[in-house]
């Protein structure tokens, strides 16, 4: 049977490792090698890493850094942060990433999303989607001008799914940092309206986080603060799952040889 | 021993050299180049689309190339589309593309009541034995990525299977002739173990 996914997000800003609250508020945290070799170590599932100012500054990819980090990864990583071309796309992968994450570039250009599904194949395109919650429902956010948008999440979702995207990313905002709980209801909504793979991310607090996404409908949780501030590791929150009837992924922390 | 690495020039072959990298497994890579060094053994990686696959290996040479290898014995493991090219026909093929067919049999789109792709850890119930599954153990998980699964025409040709809504085949092997449904090279240590027992045993 197919395990629920556990992925640690790590969040970069060129060189350093951060955390947001709210994407507002930033933690510095050291350095991107460091921290993805510890996961790379414990056998996680999956790895997503973000360059959240990518769009925003224009910034190219940084290959080095992908490079340096996949080379001795032998777990799916996702990559994303201002990819917002075919080659761009194609730079992501042949520096070892095995996905590539498209939020803004989407937004501008749904057609982007097309294009690149039918050169790479949909299982190499994770369409990310920050939302927020209104009295109307969740809306899409774009983070690059902290604009609420006037676009329903689920449709924007089914949209996506409907261009190619192979998974979706959704990622709350309000729940951004706080370790509070996901958006169960907005996890519902999105798992219910597409048939491709959904994974959570925003507001994990700890590993009954992870069951309440899962029972929601998510494939796969996601979650960075939880990592990084405290003393839950993916390998508990997969543990937590298991005992709560939802197949995933243990292991027993043994060295590659 | 020396592997050849078949670059389609759609896919991401970087982690597939990752791994053989650590594995410390010599390899060349096969692809923009139309005189194809001759090598011990080959793998096929593969992730993209049926048809567009097809069309570079057959611009290429590399189909007349490879089923001349295969023919004088070398082994060659395809890796998930690699694998799907093994067959003789797929339905994601929107021109009627002709597989390589080393291993007679079909490739259809995975049931709509399921998710699609098929994305993550999954394991691998063994059917027969394979040298390709030497020091794993039965059941193990493996990363898959997935929207089409292969229908070999011969039970014989199955090894292994996977239940994702129902049971699919996740490896097969005729011969010298090997695919695997899911990444070994992104399935960490019984994926490197795989990937070492090709070369080694396979």
């Amino acid at each position: 049977m197919l395990k629920v996914r556990v992925i640690p997000i790590v969040l970069i800003d060129g060189f350093s490792v951060l955390k947001t609250i709210n994407f507002k508020a930033r933690r510095n945290l050291g350095s991107p090698i460091t921290v993805l070799k510890t996961y790379n170590s414990r056998n996680v599932d999956e790895l997503i890493i973000l360059d959240i100012d990518s769009s925003k500054d224009s910034r190219d990819i940084d290959t080095f850094t992908i490079k340096d980090i996949t080379k001795e990864c032998f777990m799916p990583v996702t990559i994303g942060g201002g990819i917002d071309s075919i080659d761009k796309i194609q730079r992501v992968l042949e520096a070892g990433a095995d996905k590539a994450s498209i939020n803004k570039a989407a937004l501008s250009n749904p057609d982007f999303v097309t294009k690149a599904s039918s050169i790479f194949g949909s299982q190499c395109i994770v369409i990310s989607i920050d939302y927020t919650r209104t009295k109307e429902g969740c809306f899409v956010y774009d983070h690059t001008n902290s604009g609420v948008l006037k676009m329903k999440l689920t449709k924007w979702a089914k949209q996506m799914e409907v261009a190619g995207a192979g998974e979706l990313l959704i990622n709350s905002i309000d729940k951004d940092g706080v370790m509070n709980g996901f958006d169960i209801d907005a996890i519902t909504a999105v798992a219910n309206e597409v048939n491709i793979p959904v994974i959570s991310a925003g507001g994990a607090a700890n590993p009954n986080s992870f069951v309440e996404a899962t029972s929601a409908g998510a494939s796969a949780v996601a979650g960075s603060s939880i990592f990084h501030f405290t003393k839950y590791t993916p390998n508990d929150c997969s543990n937590v799952l298991n005992a709560n009837g939802y197949l995933s992924r243990t292991s027993v922390v043994t060295m590659i040889e | 021993m020396k592997i050849g690495l078949i670059n389609l020039n759609i896919s991401n072959i970087a982690s597939i050299k990752n791994a053989l990298d650590f594995l410390s497994i010599n390899y060349i890579v096969l692809g923009k180049n139309q005189v194809f060094q001759s090598c011990d053994k080959y793998i096929l990686p593969g992730v993209g689309s049926y048809d567009v696959a097809l069309q570079y290996l057959k611009q290429s040479g590399l189909n007349i190339f490879l089923t001349n290898e295969i023919n004088l014995g070398k082994s060659i493991l395809g890796i998930c589309l690699g694998m799907q090219l093994l067959s003789e026909c797929s339905s994601e093929s929107v021109i009627n593309s002709k597989g390589l067919n080393f291993i007679p049999g079909v490739v259809e789109k995975l049931p709509s009541t399921v998710r699609t792709p098929h994305v993550g850890w999954n394991n691998v119930n063994f059917i027969k034995k394979s040298s390709l599954f030497q020091q794993i153990p039965n059941g193990q998980d493996f990363y898959f990525v997935h929207s089409y699964h292969y229908l070999p025409l011969n039970k014989e040709n199955i090894i292994g299977i996977t239940d994702y809504g129902q049971d699919f085949v996740s490896v097969i092997n005729n011969g010298n002739v090997y695919g695997v449904q899911f990444h070994p090279e992104k399935s960490q240590k019984n994926g490197l173990q795989l990937i070492k027992n090709f070369v080694q045993l396979c």
